[in-house]
């Protein structure tokens, strides 16, 4: 190791030290994000119900189109979608829970 | 008084028509080119001096790369490394649409579906080879869970397929929508504060939270957007 790599090894744990120090006090919150957080969490909800809807609602439309059909295709997918939509949304909140709970159980075994 | 939504107009900037389509050089793709020679430039100057302690531009990039990196084990794991790139560039390149668009005088290219849509495209299609590639035939399985009974897969199967196709269409609703939302409340309350006159310091303090709110309103739907490409891509690479 080189003369200046050991000098700057040095003077980073100095700095290591002084952060460490630092980052023992507790923390002030400078801006909270757990309000956007919910909010985020609320619109990708809400864009996932409805995303299957309007993606059921497109494939009838296409297929009554092609085939001249009107409107029998559109209700059917119009319905396959609002499921579709459903489905997305609960897979989305037991995705969020479980990922909740993970951090939950982490966090009691950091305290002990 | 112009309108809030005059914010989001396509203008062209260098007119040009290739066999009958226009393919004109816009504001949107000067903001998309701003934005790809910014990061580019951003992260290469911050790395020109690679020492073995960073220093405060090296440890930056050094966050953002941990960060998206972080992303990808959590979301699909070790083998993910081979899409690194693709979802550190789709990260950056959302994060400065976002950021460079609250600029004064600036355009939103994230706000706009056609562009954020692309995005998604290309994450979904990557999720469509990557699942061919890895399991062949099987892939079909994805839409039939398996241990369904045979008499519910007619419905089952057009279900998820449905609910496939959706999620690239609500990820590009839910950026977009996000962007153009917080910039309209921008204007909106921005308009405010010249017909008040006087008054007009109280939606101006207002406006001025507003942007805080934006800029962590950015910053985390781009990490969203970066999550959910990462949440395809390893939907394709694992079984259900």
């Amino acid at each position: 190791m080189s003369k200046r790599e050991e000098k700057e090894l040095k003077e980073f744990e100095a700095k290591i030290e002084q952060v460490s120090r630092e980052l023992s006090k507790p923390a002030k919150k400078m801006f909270d994000f757990k309000f956007s957080a919910g909010w985020a969490l609320g619109a990708r909800l809400a864009t996932e119900l409805l995303g299957g809807v309007v993606v059921g609602a497109g494939i009838g439309l296409v297929f009554d189109k092609l085939l001249s059909t009107s409107p029998w295709f559109l209700i059917v997918f119009l319905m396959l979608g609002s499921a579709a939509g459903i489905v997305n949304v609960y897979r989305t909140v037991s995705d969020v829970q479980k990922k909740q709970d993970a951090e939950k159980s982490a966090g009691r075994n950091n305290k002990e | 008084m112009a309108s809030p939504m005059e914010q989001f107009n396509i203008k062209p900037l260098i007119p040009l028509e290739v066999n009958g389509y226009d393919i004109s050089f816009t504001n949107s793709a000067l903001f998309m080119t701003l934005a790809v020679v910014l990061s580019t430039l951003f992260l290469v100057l911050a790395m020109r001096r690679k020492s073995l302690i960073p220093g405060t531009m090296q440890s930056v990039v050094e966050v953002l790369y941990e960060f998206v990196a972080g992303i990808v084990k959590e979301n699909i794991g070790p083998e993910g490394r081979k899409y690194f790139p693709f979802i550190f560039s789709i990260f950056i390149f959302v994060m400065f649409g976002n950021m460079l668009g609250l600029l004064p005088y600036s355009f939103t290219f994230t706000s706009h579906v056609s562009a954020v849509g692309t995005l998604a495209l290309i994450a979904f299609l990557l999720n469509v080879v990557v699942g061919i590639r890895k399991k062949g035939w099987g892939w079909l399985h994805t839409f039939a869970p398996s241990g369904s009974p045979l008499i519910a897969i007619p419905v089952l199967v057009p279900i998820e397929i449905i609910s496939f196709l959706a999620k690239p269409f609500s990820l590009t609703v839910r950026l977009a929508a996000n962007m153009t939302v917080g910039h309209v409340m921008l204007k909106v309350i921005a308009g405010f504060v010249i017909m008040l006159g006087v008054g007009g310091i109280l939606p101006l303090f207002f406006d001025c939270l507003i942007v805080l709110f934006e800029i962590g309103i950015g910053l985390l739907q781009a990490y969203i957007f970066t999550v959910l490409s990462c949440i395809y891509l390893g939907e394709a690479l694992h079984e259900h």
